[in-house]
């Protein structure tokens, strides 16, 4: 992976490009005929956007964070009180076809990775289950402050840590679609940027054995956090994108339950790839739909055994089990990434 | 400031974190012991309440019985949890690296959704409970407040069985193997102790406990609804990363020092504004885990790693 070679042809041989752009052009055209409501589409979105934002602390650095989640939360927060409280904004959502909407969900997402980069900072030193435990412990402590603070900000309209918005700030669905698609495909370029790039390697290196990638010189330490204030700054547009599309936001954004579906899309997938997220929410979502459908009431109990199953026996997830294989002599483990 | 609500949330914040320590106990071993972190320790703690609940309603058992049913139950489980998750991820390694400790979370987080929903499933989202059953009055007054007395009873059989579970694991040679393999599994397997039979017991009275703690927390919540899972689990890691790993004596220790920050913090912020002095008061104890993870790692009784 020299410079010089990573040309446009380059990039174009490569099948995982393909995947996304494929994956990218589907929903676009599914929207464009039609052939599968709105509401569907969103969710696929939100599924792959919040499966893709974790991936890259927990995929490529191998950070398990639990409380994923609040990221989530603090962007819906965010974005749903500053169009709330703050009318320039409020105006700008609604402009330019969900350009409008996309930016205030960028400032949305920037609350989150400050909050990201430095609450990082400090758990970042702690490594496996400490990790993944104070990320819960942060979760719970947004949750419960968020609860405190939000009905004192408008005791009369705010019932609870539940907001919400008024119809002239509400943007109409089809915008919401727009901003949304265009959060996934800078998530994906930026997920398959990073797989391609030093920086992603040196997570990669991290994951495999911290201390040896730091005697080796990757700055371990500030990898870790970009990749954690990454992984917040999605999390907290996908979670803004998302409250606004619901018309606003409560406390429910915060819940584990956000975080049990992006790992679980991460693991079904496949840790530590690009394709792996996208591949894991796909079947995630069609899983969830059809066990709903079929087994309501026991879909989510069947949906852990099936994890449980997955983590027993195929830890690497589905692309980790397909990159074992060859396919006319060549090696998929070069081709899926 | 009125001293008796002072002293009014200083007790009831005792109480609770004798709960919350005896709740975490088990957590505490199987983390100890295995790396194994049980993120299905609400389900665990939910499985008890539950089993207690259908005993009394269904078959008019006394919650008495129930409980020790229960704790029966919960071994079970643990056995049952460790020959089907366990043993195929950390039974045979002899050093539980970062990736095992990572899959073990994931099994036990797979085990979490299947055993939460299973509770939603079979009863629902409304608050359950033993009703108006008490043993004796249904309150009595101390110092010049009102206290459930289930409330004394779950105490008191939370002590009485922390205590039994200290005295097991000083004094019996089942016990001391346990605390070995603890602090170096490889030499306590030199000196001839199976560590997979180790694991085992220590997955039976880690998981055992737990379900038997879930007896107790409903005795003290009154009545319990799934959603509790979220409040107790949470809470199991804040008192066990504050005890230090492994510790049984620590994690009652903790578990009655976040019940007194929390009943501190309740009283100090409803002051300013009462509304909002419960919520407050919870995250008072995420911050204090995040604070012991950082400065002081191993915790109160925990060793330096």
């Amino acid at each position: 992976m020299t410079g010089k070679e990573s040309t446009l042809s380059h990039y174009l041989k490569s099948p995982t490009l393909i995947v996304i752009v494929f994956v990218v052009l589907g929903i676009l055209i599914a929207r464009i005929l039609g052939m599968s409501t709105l509401d569907t589409l969103m969710t696929i979105m939100y599924f792959m956007g919040i499966a893709l934002s974790l991936n890259i602390i927990m995929g490529f650095a191998g950070y398990v964070s639990f409380g994923h989640a609040v990221f989530l939360g603090l962007g819906g927060y965010a974005y749903v009180l500053l169009v709330y409280f703050v009318k320039p904004l409020a105006q700008l959502q609604n402009m330019g076809f969900g350009l409008g909407a996309f930016l205030v969900a960028v400032l949305a997402g920037l609350f989150a990775a400050v909050i990201a980069a430095s609450v990082g900072a400090a758990v970042l030193r702690l490594r496996g289950a400490f990790f993944a435990i104070a990320t819960i412990g942060l979760d719970f402590t947004a949750l419960y402050l968020m609860k405190a603070i939000v009905p004192e900000l408008n005791p009369e309209q705010f019932f609870g840590a539940q907001i919400i918005l008024p119809a002239d700030k509400i943007v109409e669905k089809d915008v919401v679609f727009n901003a949304m698609f265009l959060t996934l495909i800078i998530l994906l370029a930026v997920n398959y940027y990073i797989r391609k790039s030093p920086f992603g390697v040196g997570l990669t290196a991290i994951k495999e054995d911290e201390d040896a990638a730091e005697v080796l010189g990757v700055p371990t330490t500030m990898f870790k956090i970009i990749a954690f204030t990454l992984a917040g700054f999605f999390a907290g547009m996908v979670g803004a994108l998302f409250s606004l599309n619901g018309g606003g936001v409560d406390e429910t954004l915060f819940n584990l339950g956000h975080s049990i579906d992006m790992i679980v899309m991460i693991v079904i997938g496949g840790l530590g790839t690009v394709l792996g997220p996208v591949v894991g929410s796909l079947i995630y979502f069609e899983l969830y739909d059809l066990l709903l459908v079929h087994y309501p009431g026991v879909n989510l109990i069947i949906l852990g055994i099936i994890v449980a199953i997955v983590v027993l026996f195929f830890p690497e997830g589905l692309i980790g089990l397909l990159r074992k294989y060859k396919v006319k002599g060549v090696r998929l483990r070069d081709l899926l990434e | 400031m009125d001293v008796s609500i002072l002293a009014i949330n200083l007790v009831n914040g005792f109480l609770w974190g004798i709960i919350l320590g005896f709740a975490a106990v088990g957590l505490t071993l199987l983390w100890g012991v295995m790396k194994v972190v049980n993120l299905a320790q609400g389900e665990a703690i939910l499985m008890g309440s539950y089993v207690a609940i259908v005993l009394f309603s269904q078959y008019g058992i006394s919650p008495l019985i129930g409980g020790l049913v229960a704790l029966l139950v919960g071994l079970a489980a643990g056995f049952l949890i460790y020959w089907a998750l366990l043993h195929k991820l950390v039974g045979k390694v002899e050093k539980i690296t970062l990736k095992i400790e990572m899959s073990t979370l994931l099994a036990m987080f797979a085990l979490s959704i299947a055993l939460l929903n299973f509770y939603y499933y079979i009863f629902g989202s409304e608050p359950r409970g033993f009703g108006l059953w008490s043993i004796g009055l249904p309150f009595i007054r101390v110092l010049g407040t009102t206290i459930r007395t289930n409330i004394l009873l779950a105490d008191a059989l939370a002590l009485i069985s922390v205590t039994i579970v200290y005295l097991f694991l000083d004094r019996t040679i089942l016990g001391k193997s346990i605390r070995a393999v603890m602090q170096d599994a490889q030499a306590a397997s030199l000196v001839g102790i199976n560590p997979v039979k180790i694991k085992l017991l220590t997955t039976v009275l880690g998981i055992g406990l737990t379900v038997f703690s879930g007896f107790m927390v409903l005795l003290f919540e009154a009545s319990v609804t799934p959603e509790i899972a979220y409040k107790y689990a949470p809470l199991g890691f804040v008192v066990v990363v504050l005890g230090g790993l492994g510790s049984v004596v620590g994690s009652l220790v903790a578990g009655i020092i976040i019940g007194i920050i929390y009943g501190l913090s309740k009283v100090v912020v409803s002051i300013f504004n009462p509304r909002i002095s419960d919520p407050v008061a919870l995250s008072t104890a995420f911050i204090v885990l995040i604070l012991i993870l950082l400065f002081k790692p191993e915790g109160i009784f925990g060793r330096k790693r």
